[in-house]
């Protein structure tokens, strides 16, 4: 369903908000901080801004963000864990704001870390700037996947096949996915002008196993090595995205592309 | 938050093998492995051969899957 010019306008404020909160935890983000602090700030944060954060309580999820650090793919609940110089860590979280939500991720580096890793981080950034280039009415969403797997497959990334990205408005994940390869499996949705969609590319150096815990949710690779994640929440226009959670900022600061 | 991509299937195990593995004969013929989910280890759930259970498969690799939920049976008493 497209969003209505009301739930735009609400998008529009929330999404800023939500880039408000990811500055503030990545500016945090550094070595000797714990991730229950981490995610103790996105709770409160949330709510400070007239929001409240969509991942709490979500299909049973118990907390504000996922924070998947290092061989942490998505969606690991925050745990007693202090980073560490050379570790990478992903911050993705998701705000309602008058009823309606937006979603983003960003994967950081802390202090130094490898080339090889940040080459990961880089190729996937990139893949996401290039599926939100091909967000525009009369596209495909196939349009979107090729250009993301087309990115990562250039930069020898494996692709995590299972996590797509999705449409979202009144509800966190809703209609369309948007996976981040192009499936081949159904005559491929065409986007519509006022739709919400999230993109967001999660990519690997080594194997695509996924190891799932013991909680039911942390997710992350079998063969230990790291993986990046990026994500935007953007709004089909005519003649291109409207971008609702920028982190270009964010992702220059950190000197990833 | 990034929305995951499963297929979910019904399926009755048919062998209980190591490492909390089973093999699972799916509705339609299919016959795949399976391992139990982080959640049914959490809560002690035991799955034995006979049971029906769903599973949850992704739609890139129709070989494994994991076991989500065992069905109710009135075959033996209730788990703690």
């Amino acid at each position: 369903m497209a969003l209505s010019p009301d739930q735009i306008t609400s998008m529009r404020i929330g999404g800023e908000k939500l880039v408000q909160i990811l500055s503030t935890l990545v500016d945090l983000a550094r070595p000797g901080v714990n991730l229950l602090e981490l995610e103790a700030v996105a709770k409160q944060e949330a709510e400070a801004v007239g929001g409240k954060a969509s991942f709490m309580g979500y299909q049973g999820y118990p907390a504000a963000s996922c924070l998947s650090v290092n061989e942490g793919i998505v969606h690991c609940i925050p745990t007693d864990y202090t980073l560490k110089e050379g570790d990478v860590i992903t911050i993705d979280m998701g705000l309602i704001y008058q009823g309606i939500h937006t979603d983003s991720a960003i994967t950081v580096p802390i202090g130094k870390v490898d080339p090889q890793t940040m080459h990961l981080l880089a190729g996937t950034y990139q893949s996401l700037l290039a599926g939100v280039a091909q967000a525009k009415a009369g596209n495909t969403v196939d349009h979107i996947s090729g250009a993301i797997e087309q990115v990562l497959t250039d930069n020898n990334l494996t692709i995590f096949k299972d996590f797509t990205g999705h449409q979202i408005g009144t509800q966190l994940h809703e209609g369309l996915i948007i996976p981040n390869f192009v499936t081949g499996f159904e005559n491929s949705p065409v986007l519509k002008e006022n739709m919400a969609i999230a993109i967001e590319p999660i990519a690997g150096l080594g194997s695509s196993s996924v190891h799932y815990s013991e909680d039911g949710w942390t997710a992350t690779t079998v063969d230990k090595k790291p993986a990046a994640h990026y994500e935007m929440t953007v709004i089909i226009g005519v003649d291109g995205p409207e971008i609702i959670t920028p982190i270009d900022s964010l992702v220059q600061k950190l000197k990833i592309s | 938050m990034s929305d995951k991509q499963v297929i979910e299937l019904d399926g009755t195990v048919v062998e209980a093998l190591p490492n909390t593995t089973f093999r699972i004969s799916l509705e339609g013929g299919h016959v795949i492995l399976a391992h139990i989910s982080g959640k049914m280890r959490m809560h002690y759930i035991k799955i034995l051969p006979g049971d029906k259970v769903k599973v949850e498969m992704s739609p890139y690799d129709v070989e494994k899957g994991r076991i989500v939920y065992r069905y109710p049976t009135n075959k033996r008493p209730s788990d703690q």
